[in-house]
């Protein structure tokens, strides 16, 4: 930047300072005043922007001058409470102890759980208890509504003391004079006439059928009787369409028992003997 | 070149709202140069002043409606660029936690990294010269010997009287020639 020469005798005196060149020796970036330009006049416009408060948002009235000090009055409030002491106090270091006490009573309600009194109860007692409970008290309520339909002669239960003990003391009396037992009222003899019966028809059932032999329980069976009817050539040609397998095995084992021995003649036998 | 616009007319032009924002450019155009440098010689480094002169006629904007026109109004943003370089500097002194003393030599280590500077040694070498002054004997230095300002406006500026002025400037001048001629 060239300047424009003014009264400048008095560098005269200071030849040191003539001899340096008085043009400025500062530069920057080119076209940097072309830009500053547009630059300074958009932050002006931003600036009338927030002059004119075009947010739309406003304030109630002397709210900044007011700002401050509600702020301070609110700062010295919450120090005040802070400092305030609610006029409880603890013992010393009761919190710095505190977490370990509550840990140690949770390890020894831990412990005393644990520990088995010897008593079990039965899976979910405890949970069905309460609704027993409410059970029981219906219906002993309802026991007791019923009860209050019945009625009792009037000074019964007053006499009735004087009663059983006339009765009893009666019987005392009549039974000093002798003893007397009547042979077909006590109980043992009931039981005893019962257990006599019992066995006397089971013997007699027992007896009777160990009485046939396998033969007569046969003969005297019903499918025997029902058989005993049908011509014999009948039941053989049945035998032969419809035998298989399974009633040959049976045939087998109802006829007589295999002579291990003989299996084979006995088999052969037993086959025969059906084909027939 | 262009017809300057006279100061009297910027300002009529800026009390009308209609025109206010071509009143603006014009002194925009007008002035832009010689506060940037003016605030450059102080800050040396491009970017800070890039940043101060920004916020300068911004200042100048909003408080533009309410100057009087019985002042200069080149003296008057003179003085408003002066100030916001004076606080710049004070807050690098504080931001760094530093005497004002190391703030010069934090600006001469600037002058001497800037990529912005193409003066010869002779040049550098007074520009370290002016580093050393304190601040004031700086502005009233720098505004002499490059603006070429009368003493009267530079007392609208910096608010002191011509006689201080003048004694300060005579100072200034002492140094640097002793700083010139015992570096050599």
């Amino acid at each position: 930047m060239n300047r424009d020469r003014g009264n400048r005798e008095w560098l005269n005196d200071y030849m040191s300072l003539k001899q340096v060149n008085p043009n400025n020796p500062f530069t920057v970036p080119e076209g940097y005043f072309d830009s500053l330009n547009e630059i300074i006049l958009s932050k002006a416009g931003l600036e009338e922007l927030k002059k004119n408060n075009s947010t739309g948002f406003t304030v109630p009235e002397n709210y900044f001058d007011e700002l401050a000090g509600n702020i301070q009055a609110r700062i010295n409030l919450e120090e005040a409470l802070d400092k305030e002491t609610t006029g409880f106090n603890v013992p010393e270091g009761y919190f710095d102890e505190l977490a370990g006490n509550i840990q140690s009573r949770i390890n020894l309600e831990e412990t005393l759980n644990k520990e088995s009194t010897g008593f079990e109860v039965p899976e979910g007692y405890f949970d069905n208890l309460q609704q027993q409970i409410q059970s029981r008290i219906f219906v002993e309520e309802a026991l007791n509504a019923q009860s209050e339909g019945f009625s009792v002669p009037e000074n019964y239960f007053d006499n009735l003391t004087a009663n059983i003990l006339d009765k009893t003391t009666l019987e005392e009396k009549v039974q000093r004079h002798g003893v007397v037992r009547k042979l077909f009222a006590t109980a043992a003899f009931k039981y005893a006439t019962a257990a006599c019966l019992v066995i006397a028809v089971g013997g007699t059932i027992f007896l009777s059928q160990n009485a046939n032999t396998p033969q007569e329980a046969h003969n005297n069976s019903f499918l025997h009787q029902s058989l005993s009817v049908i011509p014999v050539d009948d039941i053989q040609n049945y035998l032969q369409s419809h035998l298989d397998i399974s009633d040959t095995h049976t045939l087998m084992d109802e006829t007589k028992q295999a002579d291990a021995e003989n299996l084979t003649h006995d088999l052969q036998s037993a086959l025969d003997s059906t084909s027939q | 070149m262009s017809v300057q616009v006279e100061d009297s007319e910027i300002l009529r032009k800026f009390q009308d709202e209609k025109t206010r924002n071509e009143a603006f450019n014009l002194l925009l155009k007008k002035y832009q140069q010689k506060l940037y440098w003016h605030i450059r010689r102080m800050v040396i480094d491009h970017d800070d002043a890039d940043d101060i002169v920004q916020d300068t006629f911004i200042k100048i904007w909003k408080n533009l409606p309410g100057f009087r026109s019985d002042a200069q109004l080149y003296t008057w943003m003179y003085r408003i660029a002066t100030n916001e370089c004076i606080t710049f500097l004070n807050k690098k002194k504080q931001k760094n936690n530093i005497p004002l003393d190391d703030v010069a030599y934090e600006l001469a280590d600037t002058l001497a990294d800037s990529s912005y500077f193409n003066g010869d040694q002779a040049q550098a070498k007074l520009q370290q010269a002016i580093l050393t002054l304190p601040e004031k004997q700086r502005l009233v230095f720098n505004m002499k010997y490059y603006d070429d300002m009368k003493y009267e406006e530079m007392s609208d500026v910096l608010g002191t009287s011509v006689g201080a002025l003048k004694a300060s400037f005579h100072l200034a001048v002492k140094k640097i020639e002793i700083y010139l001629t015992s570096r050599d």
